[in-house]
């Protein structure tokens, strides 16, 4: 049966749901440490993503805490999705 | 179908060899396998012409970009099977997660359905050469191009992520974890073939390890190795004839169904949704409730393990595991506490999958156990992979 998937587009925001500080890449290109968070996006429950959050390892947050998403230009027309800390 | 499985204790251990837990073997691990399998065949009290049936799980567990060649890095039931020359009624491979309680499922029906009489069953982990989990990838594609150009990529970040989710929802603390790591080493330290034999660890040197992916440091990943078990299975009738006491298969689960996610996303409510779903079916398919189970064997190749199985399998209420861990509760040595790693568990034998539990389970229930025998050992759990993607198999020391 066709489940029906559909591309729609999103805002990007969501909530912290966990995260991990990369001290130690086993992939090449990787400048460490750099934070990853599992985000719950706002746009539909349970829906989650990971990225790196481009506030850093000494940014401060907690599970619940809100992000929206940002761009990475990382190379010539290759943007990466990341997120970034909302302004309390 | 419900309730207990038809072949519920009709098929039974009656046999095994374990090789000495290494980081790198001075011969092939083909070689291993094979002087492993001849041990474990004549530990049975059988003649290797007997043996009509092999079942392995083969994967090696490296993210790394190491070739993986049947024989060196890894051993197929088949290429087992042709090195002894027999010609096998049965040969077959587990593919999915979970791979012992796999492979112990297909060894079970394949008795119980009479495809073969005589079933060994081996696992063969290698530690490649050059570092485990490093890949020099450049690309990614398909569902990993939301994944690796982020930098999540290999197990520890997995792990990472669930375990730093229970920390923080919980309110866990690192000295609970030094609790289960340090019972997982003393137990390995008093294991002859173990890796980490005669070297348990204090927990100042757990709480002194630097971070690699938080919250998770080195103590709490087992160590690759090479290393090789194999057990021979066979029905209850035919055990009867066998020199050693039998261990029976009351039952085994495999999780599912899994929320589909990113490669490598496991999600805390995930592995806890579907752990509490795989416990009921082992429960049911076993015909054995909790409280009956006097040998717990959790899996721990990451330390986390040990809490989602704990809480999965109903030994604590979710959420607490980190409590009873703290006060003790699991500590192998005081009667009324949970030996969830009598057997050291792959923290203390070294990356050996999910072969220390079930083979914790064997020596307790045959009571071939030696200086580590326990006065009360009648069913086992032996448990592997996540509590969502592995499996369990309830083991029991007599038929019921």
């Amino acid at each position: 049966m066709d489940p029906g998937y559909t591309y729609a587009p999103v805002d990007g925001s969501g909530v912290i749901r966990s995260w991990t500080v990369m001290r130690q890449s086993f992939l090449p290109g990787f400048d460490v440490p750099f934070v990853l968070v599992d985000v719950e996006l706002d746009a539909q429950k349970d829906l989650r993503l990971i990225g790196r959050l481009v506030d850093g390892p000494d940014a401060a947050f907690k599970l619940g805490t809100s992000v929206s998403m940002v761009f990475e230009d990382i190379a010539d027309r290759v943007s990466v999705p990341a997120f970034t800390l909302l302004a309390p | 179908m419900s309730g207990r499985m038809t072949a519920s204790n009709r098929v039974a251990i009656v046999g095994y060899a374990q090789s000495q837990v290494s980081r790198h073997a001075d011969q092939t691990l083909g070689a291993l396998t094979v002087e492993t399998a001849r041990r474990a065949i004549a530990d049975a009290g059988l003649m290797e012409a007997q043996v009509d049936g092999f079942v392995t799980a083969s994967l090696f567990p490296s993210a790394g970009a190491h070739a993986a060649e049947d024989g060196v890095s890894l051993v197929s039931a088949n290429w087992l099977a042709e090195q002894l020359r027999i010609n096998p009624n049965y040969a077959a491979g587990f593919q999915g997660f979970g791979q012992i309680p796999g492979a112990v499922s297909m060894a079970v029906n394949a008795v119980a359905s009479g495809a073969a009489d005589y079933v060994l069953v081996h696992r063969a982990l290698h530690n490649p050469h050059a570092r485990y989990h490093e890949n020099p990838m450049q690309e990614a594609r398909g569902s990993q191009q939301w994944t690796v150009p982020q930098g999540f990529f290999g197990p520890l970040a997995m792990i990472a992520f669930s375990y730093n989710e229970y920390l923080q929802r919980y309110g866990a603390t690192r000295e609970a974890m030094a609790a289960v790591v340090t019972e997982a080493r003393k137990s390995g330290s008093r294991i002859p073939w173990s890796y980490w034999s005669e070297r348990p660890l204090a927990p100042e040197e757990y709480l002194a390890a630097p971070m690699i992916n938080d919250p998770i440091c080195r103590f709490d990943c087992d160590i690759p190795v090479d290393g090789v078990a194999a057990f021979i299975f066979t029905s209850a009738e035919r055990a009867r004839d066998l020199p050693h006491h039998p261990v029976y298969v009351a039952g085994y689960a495999t999780g599912a169904p899994v929320t589909r996610r990113l490669p490598l996303h496991w999600p805390l409510d995930d592995i806890m949704d579907v752990g509490v779903e795989t416990a009921r079916r082992l429960w049911d398919r076993s015909g054995v409730r909790p409280a009956e189970v006097d040998l717990p064997q959790v899996y721990d190749g990451f330390s986390p393990f040990v809490y989602y199985w704990m809480e999965s399998l109903g030994l604590c209420p979710v959420g607490e595991a980190h409590r009873l861990v703290l006060e003790g509760g699991i500590d192998s040595d005081q009667p009324g506490a949970l030996p969830v790693l009598s057997g050291g568990g792959a923290l203390g034998n070294g990356r050996m999958h999910g072969v220390p539990q079930m083979l914790e389970c064997y020596l307790q229930l045959s009571q071939r156990a030696g200086e580590r025998q326990r006065s009360r050992a009648s069913i086992g759990v032996a448990c592997h992979s996540s509590p969502h993607f592995g499996g369990a198999v309830v083991y029991s020391a007599g038929p019921f």
